[in-house]
């Protein structure tokens, strides 16, 4: 009860704050490059094979795959000859169609001695956008399964600042993603307390901390538009978010679950994010579908396996009553059963409000354990496999 | 799972402050399984027991190659308990080999290969007939095909690897020799039945070969398939019965004796003494 009134409380607050009407310039953050020792992103890059040898290339020393690296537009295609079996890497990254006098694109397989799987860490990539040039720092993976070599990227290199949203400061960011066209809006947004910026984090990690962009975005219970402004300071591509606040017509929302650190909801007018929120919370009004949550107590972490979970229908917030949204701890581990002939396979559940949750650093050392009892009697007991 | 009845299972791990570590127990109704899959493979090996050519009692000590593989089977092998079900394809090749035996007389044929082909179809066949009934998820399923897969596999290196020992042993037989032949023919086999698996493998991704990835799987199956095998070949050095059958099988001798040529009665002179 004791909660209601003070979720209730929140509503008002929420809602009063929303209600004057936004400044007509929104405040703007200029970003600076960082670089992370962890990846930020991980992206996929469209690798084109070539037959016939470069005019100016190394020696081929046993194996070798050459071709050329597209990072997103035509223009962003870095010739790379791989010797496979010698673990090395040549990457034209002053773009001069020369492969042997660039004695900074050679790079040795900093991974696992593997023919079908290398790495080659710490490459700095040069970039032409519409906005400019870029700079970014990557990882990259090449892999030899199946009929045509392939490649990723790890992205360890990001844009971020401080803006203050709703009375309280929040890191923001932009993970690039060279895969997309808008280079600049086409990444994933970074937005979470200020105090938490030294977290690692990633796009499309289960922290949720980095989104894909929106240029509409509801957090700390005020709605903003959100506008990426690329600039180039100097010889440095410098992008900033213009933050401008807007009105929206807001409904409450309930939620049923304790735990809660981070709510993301999609699907609707804006990009919604809850951070740590109250019971009951104003949220822009319009239909979302499988919400994002991440619970967090005292250092443990769970976020919710949305594909399994019955939190995955449509949640409809109206401005009349309430909508329920049962996310949320606290967690309760279960078994679902399965007869296959004479065996009863047990596999493991992690149920928490709204469906499966999975916890986000697992000790694998310590797998789930299961007992089986007839009564008060114990007649089987043992641990599941991970798998 | 012997016991039968309302049972409550409890899972457990450390959720932090997450929640509680021991969660709600979840009732579960166990009822025994249907015994008729279980022993349905034994009832063959009795039916085969009851053929004219073993009505013997040696006949009856082909259980004990047939124990030795489950006990096989029941050592901790590491395997993950989602992987078991392989092991059942190891159970019906000793099955299979069993039924191998016990219809040597029956398998022999005038040319070697046909023998091994009979000895293949029945490996084979009698291993099929103890998978068959264990499907709980129906014909087709992923893990009956790889049962099948496995225990066709098993089979046919079983049947060659008899095959190129016995004539290895056709001109003098001895049991340390044909354990040292099996020994060699099975890893030849198995490495012949897999390779084009492996270089088909390798000419798609372009890799050099990694000597390791496919020897070590072979190794291990050809020492699996040697187990099951070893029992039945130290019966048949130990019991007479199933020598002449294991014999037949690897044709080192003829199916029957050769007729004796007819033996001039030499009557002693009589000496008429008149």
């Amino acid at each position: 009860m004791v909660f209601l009134v003070f979720g209730r409380f929140a509503c008002l607050a929420a809602d009063s704050a929303a209600l004057p009407s936004p400044p007509p310039s929104g405040s703007i953050v200029d970003l600076t490059y960082t670089e992370t020792p962890y990846s930020v992103n991980n992206l996929a890059i469209t690798l084109t094979e070539q037959a016939t040898p470069f005019k100016h290339e190394p020696l081929p020393g046993g194996k070798t795959i050459r071709g050329a690296l597209n990072f997103g537009a035509a223009t962003n295609s870095i010739a790379f000859f791989w010797q496979r079996d010698a673990g090395k890497l040549f990457l034209d990254l002053n773009q001069n169609p020369d492969l042997t006098n660039d004695p900074a694109g050679v790079f040795p397989n900093s991974g696992a001695r593997s023919y079908n799987y290398q790495t080659f860490t710490n490459i700095p990539l040069a970039l032409r956008t519409p906005a400019g040039a870029i700079r970014v720092v990557a990882d990259l993976a090449f892999f030899n399964y199946g009929p045509r070599p392939t490649c990723s990227a790890a992205l360890h290199s990001f844009w971020q600042g401080r803006v203050t949203l709703g009375g309280q400061d929040w890191q923001v960011g932009l993970v690039p993603d060279f895969t997309q066209t808008n280079f600049c809006a086409g990444g994933g947004l970074l937005l979470r307390p200020w105090a938490r910026r030294d977290e690692p984090f990633s796009a499309g990690g289960n922290t949720y901390d980095a989104l894909p962009f929106s240029p509409k975005v509801f957090v700390a219970g005020r709605a903003y538009q959100v506008r990426c402004l690329p600039a180039v300071r100097g010889a440095e591509f410098s992008p900033s978010l213009q933050w401008t606040e807007r009105t929206v017509p807001l409904g409450d929302l309930k939620v049923t679950g304790r735990f809660i650190r981070r709510l993301v909801l999609t699907g609707g007018d804006s990009l919604v994010i809850c951070e740590r929120p109250a019971e009951m919370v104003k949220v822009p009004t319009g239909a979302y579908s499988s919400p994002r949550v991440l619970l967090e107590q005292n250092g443990a972490q769970a976020f919710c396996t949305a594909a399994q979970s019955v939190a995955s229908k449509s949640i409809l917030v109206t401005g009349q009553g309430p909508a329920v949204l049962a996310v949320g701890g606290p967690l309760t581990n279960s078994v679902s059963t399965m007869r296959r002939g004479e065996d009863l396979v047990l596999s493991y559940q992690l149920l928490g409000a709204g469906g499966g949750y999975q916890m986000v650093n697992v000790d694998r050392s310590k797998p789930p354990a299961f007992a089986v009892y007839q009564g008060q009697k114990q007649i089987a007991a043992g641990s599941f496999e991970f798998g | 799972m012997t016991a039968a009845g309302d049972l409550s299972i409890v899972a457990s791990a450390d959720l932090g402050s997450l929640g509680a570590p021991a969660g709600a127990p979840v009732a579960y109704h166990w009822d025994l399984p249907n015994l008729a899959p279980q022993i349905f493979p034994w009832l063959v090996i009795l039916g085969l027991l009851a053929l004219k050519p073993n009505r013997n009692g040696s006949a009856w000590l082909i259980w004990l190659p047939v124990i030795c593989a489950l006990v096989l089977t029941w050592l901790p092998l590491g395997l993950p308990s989602a992987e078991g079900f392989l092991l059942d394809a190891a159970v019906a090749l000793a099955f299979g080999l069993a039924a191998v035996w016990l219809l040597a007389t029956y398998l022999r044929r005038g040319y070697r290969l046909l023998t091994a082909l009979g000895v293949l179809l029945v490996l084979g066949g009698a291993g099929s007939l103890e998978l068959l009934p264990k499907q709980s998820q129906g014909l087709f399923s992923g893990e009956w095909v790889v049962q099948i897969f496995i225990l066709g596999f098993g089979a046919l290196a079983s049947s060659v690897a008899l095959l190129l020992a016995g004539w290895f042993c056709r001109r003098r037989f001895s049991p340390s020799k044909l354990y040292i032949f099996v020994l060699v023919s099975l890893p030849a086999v198995w490495l012949a039945l897999t390779a084009p698996f492996f270089l088909a493998a390798l000419s798609s991704s372009g890799a050099p070969i990694a000597w390791g990835e496919f020897l070590l799987p072979v190794v291990a199956v050809t020492g699996a398939n040697f187990a099951l095998l070893l029992p039945f070949l130290i019966l048949s050095s130990a019991n007479s019965l199933f020598r002449e059958r294991l014999k037949l099988i690897l044709h080192v001798q003829p199916p029957a004796p050769p007729a004796l040529a007819p033996v001039a009665r030499t009557m002693p002179e009589a000496v008429l003494k008149t």
